[in-house]
């Protein structure tokens, strides 16, 4: 009898963190629109890797990479939306293609900084002194140098490429994700429950796992947003200085850099690649932002 | 005598802080019979927890360290486990329910993803779905349906909480059932259910139980023994009805004092004088003499020792030892 008050409102709806992070998510207008911009990027980026592997890179080579001298400067029309660059190629479609080196690469770098920075941030955080101490320490080391430089040093190192800058990108935000992780990691660590999972007999590989990294996702979805923005912009910097993307690859700073020399007679080819960069990483953070708010109620306001 | 499955002998667990070495438990000795129900009764600071912690080895370096003595589960030495051992028998053999249920669920994870890992932690061969299975069946044990499983811990009450860690201890069936305060911070009516289920389920699955509470009518309810406690000692160990019957040291006898009686008309009760002292700085002797009005000299030089009184009823006071003039007047009195 007992037993059947107690489960009279067993019919309540559960909701997750995160659907729960979702409800308020969706009242945020411009982190909305941001992210049905980033998506619609995504798909794009996407789609243009099925083309290409659907064509054999025919579309790629013809009118991505190919160069038309006679066709130099075209400013923006309807046939060429966005116009023609210095040699003649179609902007849009270079942007567009441009995709898959911004957004994939860093995002392709933000994952494997954001997994080793949070596994050696966890180990800090969760045990403690001697450990910490040489970790962080380790991860102070790298922070003390600005990132920009290192990236360059890194590239200048083991030389420009696409892998190259993916490790020199990656390597620059793992002391980022260490801190973050350890820090939460460290609030959690003195918590009951972790005391109580340990009494029936959790490991520490699964208290950290399965106990505390679903506590502090949080933090670290935001983080990875913003830190994706922060490497597409670096990946643009570097490409801009030559040590990124090499030319003729249709990468957004590389066509930046490029175009740099024609920018008084032919406005459109600067602007557009500038562009999207702009909004990318200005959706990157409202999404970020909008994030947090959703993440962590509490510390709105 | 049945066989006793943990005997703690001459256990010293002490807290090395920068303030000086704190002695939380000192020369403990405890037995608990296999299926047998034992109450540790105490004030706050008394190192009940501390004494509960340090039998599954949770005690955290630093600031804590178990100093000395013998912890036997089943004749195995816990203390010289190694801690993947100890992993292996928290939760499945010994398993501990906390005193704030509030507090000792993960906030993030669906109640039924905590008991089913628990399982699956300890029964290597089993798979998800029956893990799964497992958990809805011990959810019913508890009293809450399992179709809840797939809710939040914020989204039970205080009482329903408590069930399910009672669910997360009772998991694997353990021997032995450490239960700290388990109703502490649950109000009255609860307080009933949960000690209801908590023997209910005893009496299913014949786990043995060590119960820490401050509540005596809780230990009345619930325990065969009963060991009372003050600054790290067991002062007073014995079967409920001797102790409660017959208590002997004056600490305990202050503790019943400090109760309100329903058979009997006072118009003050009687609490002990003074505080626990600190127990950084433990007097010398016996450590309640500050306290005790019964004190003497030698209870301010040396400490008392453990005397049988009565078949398995211990107490630890110099009044008894034949060591001091009272006493035996004293006693016939009492």
């Amino acid at each position: 009898m007992e037993e059947k008050s107690l489960q009279s409102n067993a019919a309540v709806k559960s909701r997750s963190l995160f659907a729960d992070a979702w409800r308020r998510f969706k009242k945020n207008k411009m982190a909305v629109v941001s992210l049905i911009f980033l998506l619609l990027l995504t798909l794009v980026g996407i789609s243009t890797l099925i083309i290409d592997a659907v064509t054999d890179e025919r579309i790629y080579n013809t009118l991505v990479i190919n160069q038309d001298l006679t066709q130099r400067f075209v400013p923006p029309n309807s046939e060429h939306i966005l116009g023609l660059d210095e040699f003649g190629r179609d902007i849009l479609l270079r942007i567009i293609w441009g995709t898959r080196y911004s957004l994939f690469m860093s995002v392709a770098a933000i994952m494997a900084a954001g997994f080793i920075g949070t596994m050696i941030g966890a180990a800090a955080g969760y045990y403690g002194g001697k450990v910490d101490n040489v970790i962080m320490r380790c991860m102070d080391i790298i922070l003390s140098l600005p990132y920009m430089l290192l990236a360059i040093a890194i590239v200048a190192a083991l030389g420009p490429g696409l892998v190259n800058v993916l490790i020199s990108i990656a390597i620059g935000y793992v002391p980022e994700f260490a801190r973050i992780t350890r820090a939460s990691v460290m609030t959690i660590r003195e918590r009951e429950f972790i005391e109580a999972a340990r009494a029936v007999g959790a490991s520490d590989k699964k208290i950290i796992f399965s106990q505390m990294l679903p506590n502090i996702t949080a933090p670290l979805i935001v983080e990875v947003t913003m830190a994706i923005a922060g490497a597409i912009l670096s990946i643009a910097g570097l490409s801009f200085l030559g040590l990124g993307i090499q030319p003729p690859l249709p990468e957004w700073g590389a066509m930046l850099t490029n175009a740099r020399g024609y920018i008084r007679d032919a406005w459109h080819i600067t602007v557009f690649p500038g562009l999207i960069i702009l909004i990318t990483i200005l959706a990157l953070n409202i999404i970020g932002d909008g994030l947090r708010d959703a993440l962590d109620p509490k510390l709105k306001d | 005598m049945e066989k006793n499955i943990l005997e703690v002998k001459d256990l010293v667990v002490r807290y090395e802080t920068e303030d000086g070495i704190v002695r939380a438990v000192n020369s403990v000795n405890l037995s608990i019979g296999q299926g047998a129900a034992v109450g540790l009764v105490g004030e706050t600071g008394a190192g009940k927890t501390t004494l509960a912690k340090s039998i599954l080895r949770l005690i955290q370096w630093p600031p804590g360290r178990i100093a000395e003595g013998e912890i036997l589960y089943n004749g195995l030495d816990l203390l010289s486990l190694s801690e993947e051992e100890m992993c292996k028998i928290r939760g499945n053999d010994i398993s501990m329910i906390f005193q704030d249920p509030m507090t000792a669920l993960n906030p993030v994870l669906t109640v039924g993803k905590q008991i089913s890992e628990v399982i699956s932690a300890h029964e290597q061969n089993i798979t998800q779905e029956e893990a799964d299975e497992k958990m809805r069946q011990i959810l019913a044990t508890v009293g809450i349906d399992p179709k809840r499983a797939e809710e939040y811990p914020h989204q039970f009450s205080g009482g329903m909480k408590q069930r399910v860690v009672i669910a997360i201890a009772l998991a694997c069936n353990p021997n032995l059932l450490i239960a700290d305060e388990p109703t502490t911070a649950l109000d009255v009516t609860i307080q009933a259910q949960v000690l209801d289920l908590i023997r209910q389920l005893r009496d299913q699955l014949g786990t043995s139980m060590l119960l820490i509470t401050h509540d005596l009518g809780v230990v009345a309810q619930n325990c065969e023994y009963v060991a009372i406690m003050y600054a790290g000692e067991i002062i007073e160990y014995g079967k409920i009805h001797d102790v409660f019957k017959n208590s002997l040291h004056p600490y305990t006898v202050g503790l019943f004092e400090s109760i309100p009686k329903l058979n009997e008309e006072v118009d003050r009760l009687h609490p002990i004088d003074g505080l626990m002292p600190d127990p950084a700085n433990l007097p010398k002797g016996c450590k309640f003499h500050p306290r005790c009005r019964y004190a003497e000299a030698i209870c301010r030089e040396e400490e008392p020792e453990m005397v049988e009184i009565e078949e398995g009823h211990t107490v630890c006071c110099h009044r008894y030892t034949g060591k001091c003039g009272l006493a035996e007047g004293d006693k016939a009195n009492g």
